[in-house]
């Protein structure tokens, strides 16, 4: 007979019973449905607990240690356990869509289907962009900038902060280093330039279009679209030789016929299949192609209204709804 | 993203604590739970297109959960089941009555973890994130087993009323 259910549930949470206190527990639980469901209770938030203190670490390591080199240095190799992060909230996606790309190993099409799992986060990510090359395609026009409006930031040094369900910050500077800030809370999009009128619009894709990629299903504003499009329509491999070490890599390598980059580093840690930075290479972005870098440089939470227009300027500026 | 996949999507991610939560009920090690919890993901979205839409979503969840514990485990041929099956399933019935809004309250765990003190903090630390056991804590922090015990109880009460609390005042507010 059990003199204390909380007590004894706790310890069967910390592999304390003995056998015959773990019959005992058994045969509690089966007396009576509320039984099963005081230690379903328990339960839930033990494991509860578990999750939410190994994304916190997961995501810290994510964001803790060095690019990688693109050489194989693997000086060392850490023992881990199978820490998933937030990474369960959602699902294999890949396996209802999976086209089977032709001369995709099935190996590593199972661990992208895993990356595309693993980071299916509710938590806030923040991403370095680096833009490595920029090449100029002959024949191609210039970006023509809006009316009446000033050229546009580059993309160099450029912050993403990204959220679940489309949101996104992106924070480039002018030449005299001021913010000039687009983004979208998935209800609005805006941008608010170092001048002038802030602009909203009811149109999600009306501010994302500098963000490089959404000519492509690829867009660096959302990671699960960029990692759904390698996944339709590029082959993924390991890379020859395979990276051992702190991080691990994937390569997805667009077919003669695929527009978007011609190649991209998947770069990701093993234990938690978090990713650590994106490169592509030849990304067309407008006249240009770039070979840019995304690398993970936080997952704090930004807050409730950080994606919001109004979190990124004064309350007297003036907003056109356009 | 087609329709029925948002659909699986959306309706897995309220379930997924619940499943989540039965996998860990019954199989103790946590690299063994990661593996069946993504199995069952799998499998769902696998199914998906059968699954009656007049069923309670959770319910065919963990049914889906109980399958793939018994799969996973013939694999291991090893017996890491603490319960048997009629207590299975009186957990998976258990968990399936779980309320939405009792599974929603763990949306306050994050900051109800902020709350605990850093002592309290490192112990669930040693446990949740380096996966040791009462033993090993107590060696790590040069205490007693029990004393180790009895603290991670204590913290597991603290955050439950926390989330308690945080609940009953959003309630209070809407």
């Amino acid at each position: 007979m059990i003199h204390d259910p909380s007590e004894q549930i706790s310890r069967a949470l910390d592999d304390l019973l003995t056998d015959a206190e773990q019959r005992e527990l058994t045969e509690w639980i089966s007396q009576s449905p509320d039984h099963a469901r005081q230690y379903a209770l328990a339960v839930l938030l033990h494991d509860g607990i578990g999750s939410e203190l190994r994304g916190q670490a997961a995501l810290e390591e994510s964001t803790s240690a060095p690019r990688p080199e693109n050489v194989p240095a693997s000086p060392r190799r850490r023992r881990w356990g199978r820490w998933f992060a937030v990474s369960l909230s959602l699902i294999v996606l890949g396996l209802l869509m999976w086209k089977g790309v032709s001369g995709t190993p099935a190996s590593a099409a199972v661990e992208l289907n895993r990356l595309i799992a693993a980071n299916l986060s509710e938590s806030d990510r923040t991403f370095r962009i680096t833009v490595e090359e920029v090449e100029s395609e002959p024949g191609r026009r210039a970006r023509a900038p809006e009316p009446g409006r000033p050229p546009k930031p580059p993309m160099q040094g450029a912050v993403l902060h990204v959220r679940a369900g489309g949101q996104f910050v992106l924070i480039r500077r002018t030449e005299d280093g001021q913010a000039f800030v687009t983004g979208s809370n998935a209800l609005t999009s805006w941008a608010v330039r170092p001048d002038g009128p802030v602009r909203v619009s009811r149109d999600l894709n009306r501010f994302n279009r500098d963000v490089p990629g959404h000519e492509y299903a690829m867009p660096l504003d959302d990671l699960q679209a960029c990692l759904r499009s390698l996944r339709d329509a590029y082959e993924v491999r390991f890379p020859d030789p395979v990276i051992e070490g702190d991080f691990k890599q994937l390569l997805a390598i667009r077919g003669r016929k695929q527009p978007g980059p011609s190649q991209v580093e998947i770069t990701y840690r093993p234990a938690s299949r978090l990713i650590h930075e994106l490169r592509f290479v030849g990304m067309p972005y407008g006249p240009e192609r770039l070979t840019l870098r995304m690398t993970l440089e936080t997952g704090s939470d930004l807050g409730p209204d950080y994606f919001t227009h109004s979190a990124h300027h004064s309350p007297d500026r003036e907003v056109i709804e356009e | 993203m087609n329709e029925q996949l948002r659909q699986a999507t959306r309706l897995w991610t309220l379930a997924q604590p619940v499943v989540s939560g039965f996998v860990a009920s019954v199989v103790r090690d946590f690299a063994a739970r990661d593996d069946v919890l993504q199995e069952v993901a799998v499998a769902v979205i696998e199914s998906f297109d059968r699954y009656d839409s007049t069923r309670p979503f959770v319910g065919w969840a963990l049914g889906i959960a109980q399958n793939q514990v018994r799969l996973y485990l013939r694999r291991l041929q090893r017996d890491r089941l603490v319960f048997d099956e009629v207590t299975v399933a009186n957990l998976a019935t258990a968990f399936e009555s779980i309320s939405s809004e009792q599974i929603q309250s763990l949306g306050f765990l994050r900051e109800c973890l902020t709350k605990l003190d850093a002592r309290s903090r490192k112990l669930c630390d040693l446990r949740y994130v380096q996966d040791l056991k009462p033993a090993g804590i107590a060696d790590a922090l040069g205490v007693s087993a029990n004393t180790v015990a009895k603290s991670l109880q204590r913290i597991r009460d603290q955050l439950r009323e926390c989330i308690e609390r945080r609940s009953t005042l959003a309630g209070g507010a809407t």
